[in-house]
């Protein structure tokens, strides 16, 4: 999948350190648009694959509401993702042709620092849409809510681990979506202006 | 250029530096679980990130479909890997990310849909 955002109100672009230094989300909206391509591979045998057999995307409006300072420790954050999934069709989904209709997914955090190098999240995603069609049978229209929670924590300065976990609520119904997760990201980023400063200050 | 360190090392502190480095794309995964949170905090222009991802799940739609077509009757389960790489970018002053993500992994489980088991 490839993804692209842009930030489109807030602050401006972090080009150097004084500029990090001063960094604030404030209120910021990004645009975020995300496109999945066919390929890998695809057994029209299964219901179920890692790859969807058709081209599929979304176009979403990020939002991060800043509550409070902006100290590290103490950041706190609410934030929305509201998006609209658009899906190709499928013509070979067990041999049969499978249409969905467009989905909406609004996803929530409130986050807060519980330390400098620790802070979590309590999280929400609903779908609603999506109806699918299956060689003209038609299935229903999702209208579910998930709710979950995350952990992040700092290993090293390059390196940064997330434990999320999430589970749908409202899927008591045999029609109704029933899905839960567990999910641990490991995080390795880098920039040449930082490792430099870093090591400057390890050669201090 | 010393001093200059350890200003920003006493306006900032080590940790917070690195963090926001590290926190580019702290979900990349844009499937079941949505982007999750602190995604789109924005870091240094020019920053890299690679994430590896590792997920378990299981429900009656396959995870990896984000369409979430619900299965009545069904039962998947689903190992994951996943590994993306991530880019932020300045477009005119404003903050840019390009990002890609491949899933790899095991998926099993059981289904019923128009009498095909």
């Amino acid at each position: 999948m490839l993804q692209f955002s842009m930030n489109v109100v807030g602050p401006k672009a972090i080009m150097n350190i004084p500029d990090m230094l001063r960094y604030e989300p404030k209120f910021s909206v990004d645009v975020v648009g995300s496109l999945a391509i066919p390929i890998g591979n695809y057994d029209n045998k299964s219901p179920i694959n890692i790859g969807q057999n058709r081209w599929y995307g979304r176009v979403g409006v990020p939002v991060i509401w800043q509550l409070g300072a902006w100290v590290p420790g103490k950041r706190t954050t609410l934030e929305f993702l509201p998006a609209i999934w658009l899906f190709g069709d499928n013509t070979d989904f067990t041999g049969k042709t499978m249409s969905t209709e467009p989905m909406f997914q609004l996803e929530g955090h409130l986050t807060r620092d519980f330390m400098e190098k620790l802070w979590g999240s309590i999280d929400v995603i609903s779908y609603s849409g999506g109806m699918a069609t299956i060689d003209g049978v038609a299935g229903s229209s999702l209208n579910n809510l998930g709710v979950g929670g995350t952990l992040g924590y700092q290993i090293n300065p390059n390196m940064q681990m997330n434990l999320s976990y999430s589970s749908t609520v409202n899927d008591k119904e045999p029609g109704d979506l029933n899905i839960d997760g567990f999910r641990m990201t490991l995080i390795f980023g880098w920039h040449s202006l930082i490792e430099g400063m870093q090591r400057l200050k390890g050669a201090e | 250029m010393n001093n200059y360190i350890k200003f920003i090392s006493m306006r900032a502190g080590n940790n917070s530096i690195a963090l926001f480095i590290v926190m580019l794309c702290a979900s990349i995964s844009t499937m079941a679980q949505g982007d999750g949170p602190r995604f789109y905090w924005k870091t240094l222009m020019g920053t890299n990130a690679f994430p590896v991802i590792a997920s378990s799940m299981g429900g009656n739609s396959n995870p990896l479909d984000p369409s979430h077509v619900v299965l009545p009757g069904s039962d998947f389960k689903s190992s994951m890997a996943m590994a993306g790489y991530a880019k932020m970018l300045p477009i005119g002053k404003r903050s840019g990310m390009v990002s890609i993500i491949l899933p790899m992994g095991n998926l099993s489980g059981s289904a019923t849909i128009n009498q095909l088991n």
